[in-house]
């Protein structure tokens, strides 16, 4: 994956809705948050949060992307779930700055 | 084959859940003494379950903290103790909340059976996380340093 320059990372985070599925006792979670809000205020990417144990609507809304999320996360529904829905696919777990960013702007057809 | 069930060793009253009865009791070493049982006697006998006025009366049966107790020669607690206190209050609000130990970074799938596979301490040494950075999927338990 070819790394982007900023214009092009802000061009592309415009058009750009990422889910994030996180458990409310979730190490994991907590630590991804701090990230997640440094990429919304530097790159401008949006994050839909959807706390999963708490809240049955988006723990139904994680199942229904079993077939996604499931492969990405060892075969569970593991959290944090990044779900991005233009390119249908996901990202799961703890993970660095620069790997959530280049995960979150890749392009579809990539 | 039944599937998974209960059986009782008729000499000591242990109880094994499985496909098939042990040949020798874990307990007593007593040879070919597990019979079949059900789920409502075993209940009885393991104390989950307790009959009143012909009645069965559910116990909360409630583990706290055996969870951070568990370890083995391979692996131990995770050192970070915020963290293992975060993961401890989940798995322990899930017990009280859905009857079982559910790991709080993996959500149910909504199938019972394939749940099961959720219960902390889970087998988290078949796990990728466990292979390549020594830690089960929720990072309570990581391998111990040689």
């Amino acid at each position: 994956m070819q790394p982007l320059h900023k214009k092009e990372r802000i061009m592309m985070a415009e058009k750009k809705q990422i889910i994030m599925f996180w458990g409310r006792r979730c190490p994991h979670c907590r630590a991804m948050e701090p990230i997640v809000q440094k990429l919304e205020e530097e790159e401008g990417i949006k994050f839909e949060r959807l706390e999963v144990w708490e809240n049955k609507e988006n723990a139904d809304k994680m199942r229904a992307l079993a077939e996604i999320i499931k492969p990405a996360c060892g075969g569970y529904l593991g959290t944090p779930a990044f779900y991005d829905p233009n390119r249908n696919g996901a990202l799961c777990g703890e993970k660095p700055y620069e790997t959530l960013r280049d995960w979150a702007l890749a392009k579809i057809d990539e | 084959m039944r599937g998974k069930t209960f059986y009782r060793c008729t000499v000591c009253n242990d109880i094994h859940y499985g496909n098939i009865a042990p040949k020798i009791c874990p307990t007593c070493s007593s040879k070919d003494a597990y019979v079949h049982i059900a789920e409502r006697e075993a209940g009885v006998i393991l104390k989950f379950l307790k009959i009143e006025e012909g009645k069965i009366v559910d116990i909360k049966y409630k583990t706290h903290g055996c969870v951070a107790t568990i370890a083995s020669k391979d692996f131990t607690l995770n050192t970070d103790k915020e963290r293992i206190e975060l993961i401890v209050q989940g798995v322990l609000e899930h017990e009280e909340q859905y009857g079982l130990k559910y790991c709080p970074c993996r959500m149910t799938s909504g199938n019972f059976d394939e749940d099961l596979s959720l219960i902390c301490p889970c087998n988290f040494k078949i796990q990728n996380n466990w292979k390549e950075i020594g830690e089960c999927w929720c990072s309570l338990f990581i391998k111990r340093k040689e």
